[in-house]
């Protein structure tokens, strides 16, 4: 069995599975806590606080005004690299064939060259962020072995992905393998690590804004 | 032979000039990206060079590989690599059959020993002792190892000499293998692709004729100068996959226009061969040309790949029931460390009594 | 339907409006040859097969070299032509194999071009010939 074969086989089968369980560990693990009960008068209804739930998923997009000016090139390069990721996650056709081949979804792609254009921003961001994590002082005291990793995992699948594009560093297939190999690295610790913010920060978010607009607080 | 006179000699009484020489090693080193300044010293080279004896072998095959090479583009000007070699058995090729065809292989080998080539199409059956696949009673197994002892050297012609092919397939019922796999001890030139372009094997045979070497090998053992490069990166359509426009099906706009084939399962970027450049039928076309996607014939395993309609950058990830039956038991996992925190909270509770922030419920 | 009423139609890839650089460049590299052959009198051969050449660089390139006074044909498993373009020195060499089809196509930078002269082995047996033929009682083959 090659490289490749075993990425797009075995490799990717049991990454699957390990995110799957690993999400839904962590999902159903944390809704189905025990929590607090409130006894304030509630403010506002269901209907209130569901609309305050969507709210703040979309309203913490933005930073708050006291930090702005400490953070605006961090939040910047965040942006960048978060945008980047998900352009190239979805835009480029082989990797929404791949989408398409695990969900049945589809939808048009846009053109590789801006793919390729993107993937070296998004690229150059992660490595910002990453000197800045690491000559900050407050920041470097703060990061432990998850924010390293999570990194690391991160980036390895883009880096893969322009080496495979370029050629560079050894042959394609080999670098297809490795590229398809790192994904499946990012899915199997996204649920365990710092990356499990993917689909958690809904779950915060949303779960603050209600608890907010049922006590009739601005979120 | 005690003294056997020269190539040059044999074929200037046929009326087979040095002109003629030279325009086949011109061709030949033309196919093979050599510097075009050689064909001078192989055309040479092989005017002193003696008739190389060759023991065509054919196993568990098709002769598919065979067609290919007496079809070529240009059978007379191709075909002449069989006026430089004696090819001294040869199953379908030869006239003489049953004991007589053994014999002929036998004293082909005695007469040359260490120094004739061995071509190989086709897989070897190891399974049950080899009794899947036996020629005059000898099985495959036994006959390559009794021809391969004296040879200088092994051209495995096909995908199934030089990687198992169809014949190793899943579920391989017969236990076939490469012929690299049972040959360790010589050189093995692996000459891949189902059928194998036809200058490929001329051009390989030529090479070994004209400079007495093993052409330069990649890692799975084939001739650089024709499996140097992938289909993809020789590919005319090459330009639509760099633009990200994608044939979807194979009667779309994107078809009829000649976009590129990869969402439609082409294995181009993983394939080395010279389809795109040597193309195929007197150079009309090559697979891509004609509308349809590489299948990958020139590599390991090609048949196992996953299915020749599936791009390469979707998975054989196995069945949506298997991802559901993880997100269930990760639910459950889930539910019981839920559960188990549950009951830490209420025994809190009952040792430290009510707390002051309010009861748990 | 008929077959011809299927709209399938490939559109070439090569008719692109950018200007090709690749006519100047061969032309660049072929002036660099014949100096190095009138210097040196050193002959190099430029293998067209091997080159990335589109259909509209392949006519540039004949319209640059245009086509001088000397066309040599021979004959030999096929017939191969061979002729000077307007440039002295500059040959262009077409092998074709006995079925008409194309095998091997050069730009030769030679006084001569390479499959032209008498090879000295052939001269040699030419001559052992000749004489074999005016020796009294000499057999003609």
């Amino acid at each position: 069995m090659t490289l490749l074969e075993f990425a797009r086989g075995p490799g990717l089968q049991w990454s699957l599975v390990i995110l799957a369980v690993g999400m839904m560990w962590r999902l159903v693990g944390i809704l189905a806590l025990k929590h607090k009960p409130d006894f304030s008068e509630p403010r506002a209804g269901g209907g209130a606080m569901f609309a305050g739930a969507v709210k703040t998923v979309f309203t913490r997009m933005v930073y708050a005004k006291p930090f702005r000016t400490q953070t605006t090139l961090a939040s910047l390069l965040s942006y960048v690299f978060h945008i980047g990721l998900a352009i190239v996650v979805f835009g480029f056709g082989p990797h929404i064939l791949f989408i398409r081949d695990l969900t049945g979804l589809s939808w048009p792609n846009l053109p590789s060259g801006m793919i390729y254009l993107t993937g070296v921003i998004t690229l150059g961001a992660l490595v910002a962020l990453l000197i800045r994590r690491m000559t900050h002082p407050v920041l470097r005291l703060l990061s432990n072995f998850d924010d390293y990793f999570s990194w690391l995992v991160t980036v390895l699948p883009i880096a893969t992905g322009l080496l495979a594009v370029a050629h560079l560093g050894a042959r394609y297939e080999t670098l297809l393998g490795l590229h398809i190999l790192s994904v499946e690295l990012l899915l199997v610790w996204l649920p365990f690590g710092k990356l499990g913010h993917a689909f958690l920060v809904f779950v915060s978010r949303a779960t603050t804004g209600a608890v907010f607009a049922r006590r009739g607080a601005a979120t | 032979m005690s003294q056997p006179e020269t190539l040059g000699l044999q074929l200037a009484r046929r009326g087979i000039s040095r002109r003629s020489f030279l325009k086949f090693c011109t061709a030949m080193a033309s196919a093979m990206a050599l510097p075009p300044a050689m064909a001078a010293q192989m055309a040479d080279a092989l005017a002193k060079a003696h008739r190389q004896s060759v023991i065509w072998l054919s196993f568990q095959e098709c002769t598919g590989c065979t067609e290919s090479l007496t079809r070529s583009h240009n059978p007379s000007l191709e075909s002449l690599i069989f006026d430089f070699i004696s090819l001294d058995y040869h199953h379908t090729l030869q006239a003489a059959s049953g004991e007589a065809a053994e014999h002929a292989r036998e004293a082909a080998m005695a007469a040359n020993a260490g120094n004739y080539i061995v071509v190989v199409d086709g897989s070897v059956p190891l399974k049950d002792d080899g009794v899947y696949s036996t020629i005059a009673g000898i099985t495959n197994l036994q006959m390559l190892k009794d021809t391969v002892k004296d040879a200088a050297a092994v051209v495995s012609v096909g995908t199934c000499a030089a990687f198992g092919g169809i014949p190793k397939a899943k579920p391989n019922p017969t236990g076939a293998v490469a012929i690299s796999e049972i040959v360790t001890d010589k050189p093995v030139i692996n000459v891949s692709g189902c059928p194998p372009i036809p200058v490929v094997i001329t051009g390989v045979l030529s090479h070994v004729l004209t400079f007495g070497s093993i052409p330069e090998l990649d890692h799975l053992g084939r001739p650089l100068a024709f499996f140097g490069e992938t289909i993809h990166d020789r590919c005319y359509r090459r330009p639509f996959y760099d633009r990200g426009l994608f044939a979807k099906a194979f009667d779309d706009e994107g078809a009829r226009k000649g976009w590129c084939l990869f969402e439609l399962g082409c294995k181009g970027p993983t394939t080395y061969n010279a389809c795109a450049t040597v193309k195929w039928n007197d150079g009309t076309s090559f697979p891509i040309e004609s509308g349809h996607g590489c299948l990958g014939c020139s590599e390991p395993d090609f048949w196992d790949g996953g299915g020749f309609y599936k791009a390469l950058s979707q998975g054989n990830w196995g069945t949506a029931e298997g991802i559901a039956a993880a997100a269930v038991a990760g639910a459950a996992i889930g539910t019981g460390a839920a559960m188990m925190s549950r009951k830490r909270q209420q025994s809190m509770v009952q040792e430290h009594g009510e707390s002051e922030g309010g009861t748990l419920k | 339907m008929k077959l011809q009423d299927i709209p399938v139609s490939v559109q070439p890839t090569d008719n692109d409006d950018a200007e090709s650089t690749f006519t100047p460049a061969l032309l660049a590299e072929i002036a660099d040859h014949l100096e190095a052959l009138q210097e040196r009198g050193a002959t190099h051969l430029v293998d067209l097969r091997g080159l990335p050449m589109t259909r509209s660089d392949r006519s540039a390139l004949i319209g640059a070299l245009g086509r001088g006074e000397i066309t040599i044909q021979v004959d030999a498993l096929g017939r191969s032509e061979a002729w000077e373009t307007g440039y002295a020195g500059v040959w262009w060499v077409e092998h074709r194999s006995p079925e008409g089809m194309v095998v091997a196509e050069h730009i030769e930078i030679a006084f001569v071009p390479q499959i032209v002269p008498a090879h000295p082995d052939d001269v040699r047996s030419a001559l052992a010939r000749l004489r074999a033929r005016s020796e009294p009682g000499g057999a003609v083959q």
